[in-house]
């Protein structure tokens, strides 16, 4: 990744901007600071200049998260205060707010039911439709629907997931699409168990494998299927194993459960959360069989997430494995998000670093390399193809904060 | 600059150093970043400790090929390339057609720099990296092409290795065929230059070229000269047209090396050190790498040159010992190059770790997606796991690079299909963000999902779209994005916010939405509230032609089937409400459809509770006015039927 000498756009915004978010194509920011005011930027088209299109004060204090709902539901923001609220814009077309033309939002909704900070705000992917999700300072996690998606005046709150703790980020799964009704499972082969790991039968092709070991012999990766939602806590006295909760929605029962995940004998140790946690997101999921979840914590934790059916078909549970460990911040890594297709994932830090990731391919010559920030725990990704890594995660690109010399 | 290397950028801003940096992904490839410092617990609600402060948004864009006009030629021409080389099936021929495409794309890079070197020099563009980038990448896939894509017969590679170093080394052709023309007599062929160029010469095996310059030394009729020139003429040449076998060459090559040493030891050359430096080359006089060195610029020349005076039937297998051998003068492993890493890899014949190479060259993989594939299809690539490469990653990155460039989407989208696990969910993804500027674009990216057999993304396209002229109000044309997709639940939304906005005042026209509804055919019965409003239609338009009788049959199975949303049954009421007050004629409305009415008004006056009709304009006094000209319509109807002969003495009344 190069790129070009970064291009500075003043906020104007008064104080601390909290959260900035662009929009489905990458054209349109909002920003929110402790100002109390939410800040929507227009791309201009051909060149790349912003242009403040609206400005307005939307909540009475600070505003933590700022996020917009896809286009299929037109231009939508969601945010989230230190007022205790939530709440739901939604741009007037056509309409001048004053003489330099910005553009009005008007709030079609207030979501009042948190007696605590909302500390995040997050839409669901299109496919599940206008939902979103909240989760407060006390720990509760709400979700709310728009049932009449043209209709945003109208939200109901779907169900509160209370879970004790300080709770921090929320992220969905992007990949959960309503139209796939096919279960897509494959069989993992037990037979050559000399080197106790195993290795998925029915694809030749090393990259899609499932990345370790599993203990269970003859059982079944069955891929997701299940709108999934995951919270992260960064409570101090949050306990190591619920620093990461992740809610699956029951379809039958419309009801959304904390979903039970095992974590592998063999990286036991290794793959629980015990520092406070302050983002997290799901990578879309392509044509894996798994998900990826990246954590920001002290450090950067990559885990897998599947879900494996037992040979007699009787029981599905989902599993929680830790893929790799990113250290090159050295430091508490504050927000972690990935690309639109997965490919790279970005990390802030206390480092003052923006870091980019990346999966490069492992040369021979690199064995020097292999310690440029990551290090996993050695029995996962030695056996990923069962011939040796091909594939790890490298810091590609750092950006960093540097003063004006003046 | 050859190697991608880990780029630090810099944001100059007081505040980011100040406070820390947080950042925001744009899309697939810019960042943006903004200073950042979580408030501490004890602060939080307060004004931060850095207010009050301006923070500023920084833009990273990340640069890539598609950003430059020549490289964007090179794109364009490789992805024809790639299309031509994946739609042909794989037959005996193949072979052949993949080593007609490697010199396609080799081709095309060179004229990729050719071009490069005119814009330097035209526009004063900036093109010294990008032609070493390029340059390198040439070189590798030459030597990749003669040695793993083109036929070696029987092993001996010492002609490819001197076509290749050849073609790569062209700086002193000109300065000696300038030489030549000259002519004999001018004095400074004496000099030192005039050696330096012989021995050019001969690192390069070019041996008639060697002979026309002795022949202008100012001393070639003396006898060293001319024995030097018939030693040269003699030297055997191995090419697979010779008409001898490799132990016959071996033979004759032994013979002649042998008889250039007995003249070296006889003292034929001694008058001339130089012309006696030349004959211990081709001799084969050890050390033969001290009297190389000064005239070779890299290793693998060395080797070319090595190979020739020392074993000119060298097999692929040994090739690494002789390159050890070179690298060592040229100071050993330690001071290689990525270019260099990657020749050695090919003369290993390791074409995986070429690839890999490959990989980290800054030019977003192009070259290694467009090189492996020749490789996969001509099955070069080796099967066994350890070195085993995938290809599949490589389009991948590859492609979504490009898919996320509004100029090259539809050449990425062709190398995506060819990744088949990824490859369709990226192409989704991806079809799904590229900006819809206009129509035409639209149709585009829809046409391209359907063609992929992706309805989701055709379906989520028009989705965005409807929703966009629904916000502005157009409800015509949002239906008509629906109607692309067949996206039923979005017709009913649409259907519905129309006889909404109808039903609270808005006027046809403004909704704009006439002219579709009338045209819809088929489709109207994939959705009920569309049926609905099209049958509205229908009413409004026999209405407006006069045609009351058949309005009224309409309005009243409207009514009566109950397919009518209950905010719209007030409207329909208001529109029957001309039509019972007709006084021409016998009443439109019969009996019976005076007592729908009726029952329907009824029900709307009573459960009104949850209709928002209720909060129009003087809702209870158009009641009772339409409450008034059913009983009279009923009184009427009522009149006329008694009167009328008929079978039916009953007459149900409400």
């Amino acid at each position: 990744m190069l790129f070009s000498p970064p291009k500075s756009i003043s906020s104007e915004h008064k104080d601390v901007i909290h959260d900035v978010a662009f929009d489905h194509y990458g054209r349109r920011m909002a920003t929110c600071s402790s100002d109390q005011f939410v800040m929507v930027w227009d791309k201009e088209q051909g060149d790349d200049n912003w242009k403040k299109s609206a400005e307005w004060k939307a909540h009475s204090g600070s505003v933590w998260k700022v996020a917009w709902a896809h286009p299929e539901f037109g231009q939508v923001l969601a945010t989230c205060s230190f007022d205790r609220t939530a709440a739901v814009w939604e741009e007037i077309v056509g309409e001048s707010y004053n003489i330099i033309g910005q553009k009005h939002w008007a709030r079609r909704t207030n979501l009042v039911d948190s007696r605590t900070s909302v500390m995040d705000v997050k839409f669901a992917p299109k496919s599940l439709g206008l939902l979103l999700a909240t989760c407060s300072a006390d720990g509760v996690i709400r979700i709310y629907e728009a049932p009449d998606v043209m209709n945003l005046a109208q939200w109901t709150l779907q169900q509160e997931v209370p879970c004790k703790y300080q709770a921090s980020c929320i992220s969905w799964n992007p990949s959960y699409t309503r139209e796939r009704r096919c279960t897509k499972y494959f069989k993992l082969n037990n037979s050559d168990k000399k080197e106790g790991e195993m290795k998925i039968h029915d694809l030749d092709n090393g990259y899609a494998n499932y990345p370790f070991m599993v203990e269970d012999p003859d059982s079944y990766i069955v891929v997701p299927q299940v709108p999934m939602l995951a919270v992260g806590f960064d409570d101090q006295n949050c306990g190591a194993n619920n620093r990461v909760v992740i809610l699956q929605n029951i379809t039958r029962l419309r009801r959304w459960n904390k979903t039970e995940c095992s974590t592998s004998v063999t990286d036991h140790c290794t793959s629980s959360v015990t520092d406070p946690v302050h983002d997290l997101a799901f990578a879309p999921r392509l044509g894996r069989s798994y998900d990826l979840l990246a954590v920001a914590t002290k450090d950067i934790k990559l885990y897998v997430l599947c879900q494996i059916m037992n040979s007699s078909f009787a029981t599905v549970k989902f599993k929680l494995h830790l893929a790799a460990n990113f250290e090159g911040h050295n430091s508490t890594v504050w927000r972690i998000s990935w690309n639109s297709v997965g490919s790279i994932l970005v990390s802030s830090g206390d480092d003052r670093c923006v870091r980019l990731w990346k999966q490069c391919p492992v040369g021979p010559y690199d064995k020097n390399e292999e310690d440029r920030g990551v290090s996993s725990p050695s029995k996962l990704l030695d056996s990923v193809q069962g011939q040796g890594r091909k594939y790890h995660w490298k810091c590609v690109g750092v950006i960093k904060a540097e003063g004006l010399n003046i | 600059m050859y190697e991608q290397t880990i780029q630090t950028i810099d944001v100059p801003d007081k505040l980011c150093e100040k406070s820390g940096i947080s950042f925001s992904v744009v899309n697939n490839n810019d960042i943006s970043v903004f200073p950042f410092r979580k408030p501490l617990p004890q602060n939080i609600g307060k004004s931060s400790e850095f207010a009050p402060c301006e923070g500023s948004v920084y833009m990273l864009k990340a640069n890539s090929i598609m950003d430059d006009p020549e490289l964007r030629k090179l794109i364009n021409e490789s992805h024809a390339i790639f299309v031509s080389s994946r739609s042909v099936p794989t037959d005996e021929n193949s072979k052949h057609r993949v080593l007609e495409q490697s010199r396609e794309h080799r081709s095309s890079i060179r004229q990729c720099i050719e071009n490069m070197h005119q814009a330097m020099c035209s526009r004063n563009a900036d093109y010294e990296n990008w032609i070493k980038i390029l340059e390198s990448i040439e070189l590798i896939w030459h030597l990749c092409e003669l040695l793993h894509l083109e036929a070696v017969h029987s092993d001996i590679v010492l002609p490819k290795l001197i076509e290749w170093s050849r073609l790569n080394s062209v700086e002193y052709d000109e300065n000696i065929s300038k030489e030549l023309h000259f002519g004999k007599g001018a004095e400074i062929r004496i000099g030192e230059k005039y050696w330096v160029q012989i021995m050019s010469l001969l690192v390069e095996s070019r041996f008639e070229a060697t002979r026309a310059l002795l022949r202008l030394h100012s001393e070639a009729d003396s006898k060293s000269f001319m024995e030097a020139d018939a030693i040269l003429r003699g030297i055997p040449i191995y090419t697979i047209y010779c008409g001898l076998s490799p132990v016959e060459f071996n033979g004759r090559w032994r013979a002649w090396k042998s008889m250039v040493r007995s003249k070296i030891s006889a003292g034929t050359f001694s008058a001339f050190p130089h012309l006696l430096n030349v004959m211990n080359i081709l001799g084969g006089v050890e050390p033969l790498f001290p009297l190389l060195k000064p005239h070779c610029h890299t290793w693998y020349q060395m080797l070319t040159a090595i190979l020739q005076f020392s074993d000119p039937m060298v097999k692929v297998h040994d090739l690494n010992y002789y390159a050890q051998q070179c690298i060592d003068q040229f100071g050993g492993l330690s001071k290689l190059r990525l270019l260099d890493h990657t020749i050695l890899a090919l003369f290993d014949a390791d074409l995986a770790t070429v690839i890999k190479k490959l990989q980290l060259t800054a030019d977003n993989g192009w070259s290694a997606v467009h090189l492996t594939n020749l490789l996969h299809l001509s099955g070069c690539l080796n099967k066994s796991p350890e070195t085993a490469v995938d290809l599949e990653p490589m389009l991948l990155e590859y492609g979504q690079l490009l898919m996320s460039h509004k100029r090259f989407w539809q050449i990425g989208l062709m190398y995506l299909k060819y990744c088949p696990t990824h490859g369709k969910e990226s192409i989704a993804i991806q079809l799904c963000s590229l900006p819809i500027d206009n129509t035409k674009i639209a149709f585009k990216v829809i046409e391209a999902a359907r063609s992929n057999g992706l309805y989701d993304v055709v379906k989520s396209i028009c989705r965005v779209l409807a929703m966009k002229h629904v916000k502005e109000g157009n409800y015509g044309n949002a239906l008509t994005w629906a109607l692309t997709s067949k996206d039923a639940e979005v017709m009913t939304q649409i259907a519905d916010k129309y006889l909404y906005k109808y039903s609270t005042g808005s006027s046809d026209k403004e909704l704009n939405c006439h002219n579709i509804l009338t045209g819809l055919g088929q489709s109207v019965f994939s959705s009920g509230r569309l049926t609905f409003l099209c049958k509205y239609c229908d009413f409004q338009r026999c209405y407006q032609q006069g045609k009351v009788n058949e309005a009224a049959s309409i309005l009243i199975k409207l009514l009566e089937s109950r397919i009518s949303p209950k905010y719209f049954w007030f409207t329909l009421l208001l529109d029957a409400l001309p039509l019972l007050e007709m006084k021409i004629g016998t009443p439109v409305f019969s009996h019976e459809d005076s007592n729908i009415l009726l029952a329907n008004l009824e029900e709307l006056a009573i459960g009104w509770v949850d209709n928002p009709v209720r909060k129009t304009h003087n809702f209870n006094d158009q009641i009772k006015i339409i409450r008034l000209a059913i009983t009279k319509n009923l009184a009427r109807t009522l009149l006329l039927q008694s009167n009328a002969p008929t079978n039916s003495n009953t007459i149900i009344c409400y």
